[in-house]
């Protein structure tokens, strides 16, 4: 039965996977523009447009072109970015440590800080604490990104000159392993590398996870409250335990559990909003590889991101999924029943 | 000069670097070198000079790679890697005695056969720089012992100013790194390997390229073909930083030495009053034009693109909207066509762009139905401000016009059909040489429906292309510039583009830094970093370089 | 509006507690506030053209005698790189901005809300169907997506608001799909198919009214989501055009003068955070009025 559930789902993530390669290769075929000519530079003629052309397969049928670009993704081949000059996996093996790396940090931070604020706001409902929490939150998904990435750039990095301004490393890089610099910097012991790496993740980091981090605030608040406001609390209270182990040990725990299914909604947002915050911060990662092509109409760059992002979103899904029960027994009991 | 290069070798191995530490004092007398820090808007995508397109990728190939000829003010062009050469009687034939004793940056030295190595891959692979070496096939480039020579389809005076645009690769690291490719015996011809390594022999070699983050080129030890100045940055680092506000944030806090010439002018004058920093203000050859599809209705009528022209408040563009810029009449630039007077001018006034169009075959009720567009590239405020202006004025005329922001990629391909290219488009021409014919050729069929914005002019004068051939073919400057100049005012008689301004290049830069020598007219040739110095004694300097 | 089984005697009562919601809703300080702020801009937003200090300067005018002026007692807000009175620019821009929340919003509602319904309602084939292509849709993010058609149709305004409506629909797909999985089962449907009820006014009638209050909560919250994500369309390229006093845009275009110039952006920046703050409080306060009863 329940393999039959996974089975049955890792299914639906290829249904999803080939509708999204159809819906973009679409996108980027039949609407208008050419991006060819622009790529030669300039006064390319005719002749080396031509050529350019039939080097990436434009002259052959649609049908031919989705066929190629398929079997060729199975061999991790997308296609020459006409950005770049080499092929589309290639560069997004190059650059997709960095965007996971900026994301996960993201993630981390906006669960670390998110959570405890959120069992503030709880515990404290209704108080100061919590309408001031509320207001940080609302604040923290009302601003447009990029502008407050250049305020931070401003403030920290010229009024305060306390964090590298722009890029990922200042120093000599550590041998290439995960491609997660802080990972690779400790693997290679290399104190410098880490703590610089680190120093570069900061801003970017408070910019993408401000966002996250107010929802899974918030997501923590009401499902606290909800919990507070059942038994056994109450019933652990009168029992003598102490109120910080109750609202950390009892409800948080279940509290988390709904956390963790919003990071299944959160993973494609902040993803999205890379786009944004790699641009400001001249973050070397994928995700501004892909605005630049989407800018650029480098379609091969387009679907090759797209597809990239769009499994990662497919796949923390499925995670989650699996997680769920793991973390949160009542689930476990409801699949045995 | 020998001994700091002596130097250099010695600090090759860490062993003899101690002894030379502990032993000889004169270590200490070895100054100290510094890294010079630019943030670049672009993406330095590519390292290959064939396939470089953009402004700060041409940068680091110049300095990576060095040319045949280097650009002199009088002369055009005097000796570099080539040491002199023959032009036949007809024209045609171009023949190079290469230097000797240059060193590639894998110790092998430059010879003829890579010459002509280069000059065929360029040919072959057909990237963007071929574009500007359609006089010659790969079949016409032969060499010998240590002369190459380069035999052209038909006599062409602007050839050797082309080769300041040729970069010369090592032909032995190239076929060493072949990958599969579509050029047959020679596979890829090198361009996945060149794309991110260094086959040049030029005053810097590639030190560390991140994609997408950081290129870093430090000093080449065995440069010998020119001096290298005292105080030359030890390396320069190219920080890709694609937002103009955070660059100028980075300038500020010290975090790079040089700031990027695409910062608004307004901007950098702000930024002057910042201490140490300082601005340079340098008008250069590059040309902002307005052009035309003169092949539309009511713009096939040359009255009325005198008035379109006389409508275009060139005053405005430079003193508000830019910031900056230098005078421009007809298709050339003057520093490019010295000597050239009389050129018909079109001064902002609408009286007189009225008066024009009452000479036109058009009536004002058929203008005043017209629905023209001005293309301006999508996401630069200053493209669309110009293109707003002129659109304005236009409209006041009683020619309804509208702004329409396309992207880059799309104007390019519109202007290739006569039928999709724009009525206007507004672009900017960096002059990469002085040559005339640079622009003159705009003008002529021999671009019509090139995948650039003069490409969708359509526009041909008889006697204008005689006379540019007449120029092309001949030998003889004088007979060179007088033909460009009569072609360059009936350019201008006909108004097929709208000659807006040249450009007045400004760069804000920390007061330690002594660059920008004379480029003699030939785009980059100013951004060799083997001429610039950083100045040890500056406090800032050592505030701000990395620890 | 409520459905025709429990219609007519229970009248005063739901009278009663709509009133009632009401005050709860204006006694909820967040609410309250985004209530406060939210009119006053759609105030600003219709009545721009007659009380900007500046009228013409929302569109083409150019006054480069006067260009990146601070703040002063003429130019509230200062001026922008072409000289434009940045005040009367910011409130045309609500308009544009409030009303590609709204239609974005509207449109994406009407298309999404009646795909969940069905898909929950009817379940099997058409649900399998319809609901892998909410997920092909939602597997993309919002920005990438409507980046990406914003710039094959052309950088534009009315493009950009294609662009978020063809992806936005699925939020609501989603949430209606769920909430009619749960309330299909309710009594009060139950007893409505065991009457014979049609399909259509189970799912109209019966269901839709039912989930309204959530998806009043989610269309406020993602009207300001909206909004950010078309803003940073026009920072990166792709949305709407110069001269348009589209908010996005002007931070865009501003923040290249900046820090210099702190005006141009700063001003289009609070006023975007101001409606989205709004949205956000409204739709804070409508979920804990709403969860209360």
């Amino acid at each position: 039965m329940k393999l039959l559930r996974l089975v049955q789902r890792i299914m639906q993530m290829l249904v999803v996977l080939a509708g999204v390669s159809i819906l973009v290769f679409l996108l980027t075929r039949v609407l208008p523009g050419d991006p060819v000519a622009a790529a030669l530079g300039n006064r390319a003629s005719a002749e080396q447009i031509e050529q350019l052309r039939n080097q990436l397969g434009l002259n052959q049928p649609l049908v031919m072109q989705y066929i190629n670009f398929v079997t060729g993704m199975f061999r991790g081949e997308f296609g020459l970015s006409l950005v770049e000059r080499r092929d589309v996996g290639a560069v997004i093996a190059a650059r997709l440590p960095a965007t996971l790396e900026l994301i996960i940090a993201s993630l981390l931070f906006a669960i670390a800080v998110g959570v405890p604020l959120g069992v503030i706001a709880a515990v404290h409902r209704d108080r100061f604490l919590d309408g001031f929490s509320r207001i940080f939150a609302l604040a923290g998904v009302s601003f447009p990104q990029f502008w407050v990435g250049i305020v931070i750039q401003l403030f920290f990095g010229l009024t305060l000159a306390l964090l590298p301004i722009t890029g990922r490393l200042s120093v000599a890089a550590p041998p290439n392993v995960t491609g997660f610099l802080t990972i690779d910097s400790l693997l290679a012991l290399d104190f410098t590398a880490f703590g610089n790496s680190l120093q570069h993740l900061v801003a970017p980091t408070i910019v993408l996870a401000a966002g996250p981090l107010a929802t899974i605030m918030r997501m923590v608040r009401a499902n606290m409250i909800d919990e507070l406001e059942k038994p056994y609390p109450e019933l652990a209270r009168a029992l003598g335990v102490h109120p910080f182990i109750i609202n950390y040990k009892f409800v948080l725990r279940n509290a988390f559990t709904s956390t963790l299914t919003i990071i299944g909604f959160l993973v494609p947002i902040m993803i999205g909003s890379s786009f944004v915050v790699e641009k400001v911060f001249g973050w070397p990662g994928m995700a501004r590889f892909g605005a630049d092509s989407i800018i650029a109409n480098d379609f091969n760059g387009v679907i090759g991101v797209t597809m990239i992002v769009c499994l990662f979103v497919v796949l923390t899904n499925f995670i989650v999924e699996i997680l769920y029960p793991v973390i949160d027994p009542r689930v476990r009991l409801e699949a045995g029943t | 000069m020998i001994v700091r290069n002596g130097l250099h070798r010695l600090r090759m191995t860490a062993l003899s670097a101690l002894l030379a530490s502990v032993i000889v004092p004169a270590a200490q007398a070895q100054e100290p070198e510094y890294a010079l820090r630019w943030a670049t808007l672009m993406e330095i995508n590519t390292l290959d000079p064939v396939y470089q397109t953009n402004f700060w990728e041409s940068v680091s190939t110049y300095n990576v790679y060095d040319t045949l000829v280097w650009p002199d003010a009088e002369k055009g062009v005097v000796p570099w890697l080539a040491e002199s050469w023959m032009i036949s009687e007809d024209g045609r034939e171009y023949a190079f005695k290469i230097r000797g004793g240059q060193k590639f940056h894998d110790g092998s030295e430059v010879t003829a056969e890579d010459v002509a190595f280069s000059m065929v891959r360029m040919l072959v692979v057909n990237g963007p720089a071929a574009s500007n070496f359609r006089m010659i096939k790969a079949e016409g480039v032969s060499f010998e012992g240590d002369t190459v020579t380069f035999k052209l389809d038909a006599p062409n005076s602007s050839f050797l100013k082309s080769l300041l645009l040729f970069r010369i690769i090592n032909k032995d690291v190239v076929l060493a790194n072949l990958k599969p490719g579509a050029f047959g015996e020679m596979q890829d011809y090198g361009t996945d390997f060149l794309r991110a390594n260094d086959a040049g022999s030029g005053p810097y070699e590639v030190a560390d390229y991140r994609p997408g983050e950081i290129l870093r080129v430090k000093k080449f030890a065995d440069y010998a073909l020119a001096p290298v100045k005292a105080g030359a940055p030890g390396s320069v680092e190219f920080q890709v930083t694609p937002e103009i506000a955070t660059i100028v944030t980075k300038l500020r806090a010290g975090e790079i030495d040089v700031g990027d010439p695409t910062i608004p002018v307004t901007v950098q004058r702000e930024l002057g009053s910042v201490p140490n920093l300082k601005r340079r203000e340098e008008p250069i050859p590059s040309p902002w034009f307005v052009v035309m599809n003169t092949t539309k209705a009511p713009l096939d009528d040359v009255w009325v693109r005198k008035a379109i022209a006389s409508a275009y408040d060139a005053e405005t563009v430079k003193n508000h909207i830019l910031g900056a810029g230098g005078p421009l009449a007809g298709p050339v630039p003057a520093s490019i066509l010295p000597g050239c007077e009389g050129i018909t001018t079109y001064p902002y006034d609408l009286d007189k762009a009225r008066e024009f169009l009452s000479k036109s075959k058009y009536s004002a009720a058929d203008l005043a139905k017209s629905d023209l567009r001005i293309a301006a590239v999508a996401g630069s405020d200053r493209f669309n401000n110009i293109s707003l202006l002129l659109a304005t004025n236009l409209t006041r005329l009683g020619i309804p016009t509208k702004v329409q922001p396309v992207r880059w990629t799309d104007i390019v391909a519109a202007q290739t059909k006569p039928e999709t290219a724009y009525d206007f488009v507004l672009f900017y021409e960096p002059a990469k040489i002085p040559e005339p014919t640079l622009f003159l050729n705009y003008f002529t069929k021999s671009t019509w429906g090139d995948a650039y914005p003069p490409g969708g002019m359509y526009y041909d004068n008889p006697e204008a292309t005689k006379l540019i051939a007449a120029g092309i073919g001949s030998m003889d400057t004088k007979v060179q510039a007088d033909s460009y100049c009569g072609a360059a005012k009936l350019i201008a008689e006909d108004s097929p583009a709208i000659f807006s301004h040249t450009d007045v290049q400004h760069v804000t830069l920390w007061d330690y830094v002594t660059g920008f020598p004379p480029s003699n007219g030939a785009m980059y040739y100013d951004l060799r970093f083997e001429n610039w110095s950083m100045d040890a004694k500056s406090p800032q300097l050592q505030a701000n370089q990395p620890k | 509006m409520t459905s025709e089984a429990n219609s007519t005697d229970f009248e005063p009562e739901i009278v009663e507690v709509r009133y009632r919601t009401l005050r709860r809703f204006f006694s909820n300080p967040t609410a309250l506030f985004g209530f406060v702020c939210l009119s006053i801009l759609v105030f600003v937003a219709i009545f721009a053209p007659w009380i900007s200090p500046y009228p013409e300067d929302a569109l083409d005018a150019l006054h480069f005698d006067r260009m990146l002026q601070p703040p002063s007692a003429e130019f509230w807000f200062g001026t922008d790189e072409a000289g434009r009175d940045i005040l009367s620019r910011v409130m045309s821009g609500a308009a544009l901005s409030l009303g590609m929340a709204v239609i974005v919003t509207m449109i994406t509602v009407t298309v999404g809300v009646p795909i969940g319904l069905v898909a929950g309602y009817y379940g099997g084939r058409i649900e399998a169907v319809l609901m892998r292509i909410v997920d092909v849709f939602s597997s993309i993010p919002a920005l990438v997506l409507a980046l990406g058609i914003s710039v094959l149709l052309g950088p534009s305004l009315i493009n950009a608001i294609i662009a978020l409506s063809l992806i936005w629909w699925r939020v609501f797909a989603r949430l209606a799909h769920g909430q009619t999985l749960s309330l299909k089962h309710e009594k009060y449907v139950v007893a409505a198919q065991q009457l014979g009820a049609s399909d259509r006014h189970i799912l109209f009638r019966e269901i839709l009214p039912n989930m309204a209050s959530s998806l009043l909560v989610a269309a406020s919250l993602d009207a300001g989501a909206v909004i950010l994500v078309g803003t940073s369309i026009s920072f990166l390229g792709a949305g709407a055009n110069p001269p348009t006093p589209e908010w996005g845009l002007m931070v865009a275009t501003g923040r290249n003068y900046m820090p210099a110039s702190w005006w141009v952006s700063l001003f289009p920046g609070l006023a975007i955070f101001f409606v989205v703050v709004s949205l956000n409080m409204i739709g804070d306060g409508l979920r804990d009025v709403l969860a209360g009863e």
